[in-house]
């Protein structure tokens, strides 16, 4: 009987100061990420509400906010022609430049994806340009390349099709012009995948060859469900990445001509810091907000029927 | 991650690391100090080393201010030399200067405004000072005009009253300016096309590019003319209105919509026979005043303000001869379509640490021969008709022709400052909604200004 309670004590003691050693635990990983939690707090947190209240308000910048109640919206809804044309480019350029980019970045991926030698070159060489690829020395690259005088005309020309068309200048092809950028960009959806690749284990593809499965069957039946969980990963980045596409269409086409590149956060932009109008623009951000979490969160429902996780067995 | 943390090399390295962004946060307050005690320990130096007559602690009574302008590279150059120029001759201040490109300008002004952080100096634009104003983002000039820190005795009422706002001077006129044709005579030579009369028409006009185009194959004149409202202004100037009503809040040719309506009609047939660069060439790569189709010789004419020929003829180069016509009038003309401006002004903003010295700058500005010889009017005509007595001889031949070209030139009255939707119209309406669908003709010309007139006056009425 003693031993028991002497057993039930040790093991009492035993908890609580478990407990105790968790409790510190939690503390000092709390203070180690104190300054990143502070930053946000001040420097993200608070911005946001601000915005939220700005969202609802009149505010050129320089004179008091004016409380305007849903005006932005309804303006924005119901009596701006160019929010919708905002919208429109957004939504093409997302349906189009996402799935082509993470299709290159694959393809890409799994030729990389072998142990010959100097693969490590080609590697960082195929990753380059995306460190390089946001920046504004390449956007106006970019501009000069696909000028009536450019790279690409001229290279058009060498293949005998007579070309002069100023590709950024007409509306047809520019907003194409930004979406081969985007794809041009593969890096770092590329590496994810690599990494993803070198994961599935050889002995799968091993037992499929003995089995005589063919190159494609062995891609759609063994790298693609073991591949699933990256490439949903790569998917959430990259949409969430590309309806905020800025940079290229400021530099590039300034959203013109006849708006077919007036990307959402471009024209959010030109509101808020070229007409001043700050109230507005706040009110767009947060509706951009709000469509980026509707697709985030359909991705999410999606996931459970074509996202396969090895530990779910 | 746990063991990550444990060790306690890693713990330590992680405070380093935070000591380190916390000491490169604090940097910036005290860079400002730092020249100070610098120099002061370096006059102690030369004290007793050389015990020279002269410990030049100038450097740590230097009273600082700053300002902050937009402009081309011409007009960047010209600033800070008078900046420097300035500085020598008043060694106690020192000038933190800016510059940007119109565009990013108001952006950055904006920015600054809102965060109180206004430089001392601003240059100021004819459309926006009263909005600066009303935001109490400016101080008066008037004290200072009148206790003589700022000199205006040698200019004319007429030059500073641009930049009253009731009785106070809140913006003070840095040259005056009007709009106009400058043309190349070596391509009209070539074509043996005369050169148009002052008094020209659109007609006149429409004629001229065409004869030029189909005599040399070059364009008959540059890109970013034909979406330019200005010239809608200037259309309906040289009939007794303007772009805008009287009063602001709509357009003012509201009622009488076919000289417009001629006008676009004739951009598009313009276009149509390759007279002038397609749109889609002028999206693709906007002009500036260094890279347009005239300074590299491929366009007969361009369309700017004169403060700009001095610019052009930097960007153009020595050997061309380029000359200034007035704008092209109405057919049914009742006026000149030209008028004369303030180009840009000189503004104290409330939030300067010093804008006592910012005035003295001002007054450098205005009435200094030395400064303006080096400015050589790139920002219009100087305002002091002392100034441009003297400089008149000793600048160059297109800041001259300049004087000339203005002194000579016959023009109707401004119209009153831009309403403040002004910059939503054109950014809006104007160019994505009107322009661009007329160039790339998915509207006709009737369209186009019966969507003018709509939308523009929605929002006029609204602002």
């Amino acid at each position: 009987m003693a031993t028991t309670t002497a057993q039930t004590a040790a093991a009492e003691q035993h908890r609580a100061s478990e407990r105790k050693r968790e409790r510190r635990e939690t503390l000092s990983g709390y203070m180690f990420i104190s300054p990143w939690l502070i930053g946000f707090l001040i420097f993200t947190l608070l911005p946001l509400i601000g915005s939220l209240y700005l969202a609802f308000t009149d505010y050129n910048l320089t004179s008091a906010p004016e409380w305007v109640g849903l005006q932005n919206f309804e303006t924005m809804f119901f009596n701006d022609p160019r929010y919708w044309k905002a919208v429109r480019a957004t939504f093409y350029y997302v349906f189009a430049a996402i799935p082509a980019r993470l299709t290159f970045a694959l393809a890409v991926a799994m030729i990389l994806d072998n142990h010959r030698r100097g693969i490590g070159f080609y590697r960082a060489a195929y990753y380059a340009p995306s460190i390089i690829g946001g920046s504004v020395a390449v956007a106006l690259m970019w501009r000069r390349i696909f000028a009536s005088d450019g790279v690409f005309n001229g290279f058009l020309n060498i293949l005998g099709v007579p070309a002069s068309q100023a590709w950024i200048g007409l509306p047809s092809s520019a907003i194409w012009t930004l979406i081969l950028l985007a794809v041009w960009q593969f890096g770092s959806p590329m590496l994810i995948f690599l990494a993803g690749l070198r994961q599935i284990p050889e002995s799968l593809y091993e037992s499929a060859e003995i089995d005589g499965a063919t190159p494609w069957r062995k891609f759609f039946h063994i790298t693609i469900p073991l591949l699933s969980s990256v490439i949903f990963f790569n998917l959430i980045m990259q949409l969430i990445s590309g309806f905020l596409v800025f940079t290229q269409a400021l530099v590039i086409t300034n959203g013109g001509p006849l708006d077919s590149t007036l990307f959402y956060a471009l024209y959010l932009y030109q509101r808020a810091f070229v007409n001043f109008q700050m109230g507005y623009g706040t009110a767009m951000a947060w509706v951009l907000l709000v469509i980026i979490a509707i697709f985030t969160a359909i991705a999410f429902k999606t996931s459970s029927a074509w996202v396969f996780y090895e530990d779910e067995g | 991650m746990k063991r990550f943390f444990k060790h306690p090399m890693h713990l330590f390295l992680v405070l380093i690391a935070m000591l380190l962004w916390l000491v490169a946060c604090s940097t910036d307050e005290g860079t400002a100090t730092e020249p100070t005690t610098d120099s002061a320990e370096v006059a102690g130096d030369m004290e007793e080393s050389d015990s020279a007559e002269d410990p030049s602690d100038s450097s740590a009574a230097q009273e600082e201010f700053s300002l902050q302008w937009w402009g081309s590279q011409d007009r960047h150059e010209r600033t800070i030399a008078t900046v420097e120029l300035f500085q020598e001759s008043h060694p106690e201040y020192n000038i933190v200067y800016e510059f940007v490109g119109w565009g990013d300008y108001w952006t950055s002004l904006a920015t600054k405004g809102a965060g109180g952080n206004l430089p001392d100096v601003i240059q100021q634009d004819y459309a926006r000072f009263f909005q600066f104003a009303q935001d109490g983002l400016l101080i008066p000039l008037d004290p200072y005009i009148e206790s003589g820190v700022i000199d205006l005795s040698s200019v004319p009422d007429s030059a500073i009253e641009g930049g009253r706002i009731g009785d106070e001077l809140y913006a003070l006129s840095l040259g005056t300016n009007s709009q106009s044709y400058v043309i190349d005579l070596d391509i009209f030579e070539e074509a043996g096309v005369p050169v148009p009369a002052p008094d020209w028409t659109w007609a006149d006009f429409e004629e001229t590019v065409m004869a030029i185009h189909e005599a040399t194959g070059k364009y008959g004149i540059a890109g970013g003319w034909a979406t330019d409202n200005g010239q809608v202004n200037a259309l309906y100037l040289s009939l007794g209105s303007g772009f805008y009503s009287e009063d602001g809040k709509s357009l003012g040719f509201t009622d009488n919509p076919q000289p417009l309506i001629d006008h676009y009609a004739m951009i598009m047939r313009l276009q149509d026979a390759g007279a002038i660069p397609h749109y889609s060439e002028e999206s693709a790569n906007p002009s500036t005043l260094e890279t347009n189709k005239f300074v590299t010789g491929d366009a007969a004419m361009y369309f700017a303000h004169t403060n700009q020929f001095v610019a052009l003829n930097t960007a153009a180069g020595e050997d061309r001869n380029l000359m200034m016509l007035p704008v092209p009038r109405s057919v049914d003309a009742t006026q000149s379509a030209n008028f004369l401006k303030p180009s840009m002004f000189f503004s104290l903003t409330s939030q300067g640490n010093n804008p006592d010295a910012g005035a003295i700058f001002i007054d450098y500005f205005t009435n200094s021969v030395e400064a303006n010889e080096i400015l050589a009017a790139e920002r219009g005509v100087p305002i002091s008709t002392a100034i441009v007595e003297a400089i008149k001889p000793v600048v160059s031949a297109p800041s001259a022709a300049t004087f000339d070209f203005l002194a000579g030139l016959d023009v109707s009255p401004i119209r009153p400052p831009d309403p403040t939707a002004h910059g939503d119209l054109l950014t809006n309406i104007y160019g994505p909604q009107v322009m661009e669908p007329l160039l790339f003709e998915q509207i006709t010309p009737e369209d186009a200004v019966a969507l003018l007139i709509e939308q523009g006056n929605a929002l006029l009425a609204n602002q």
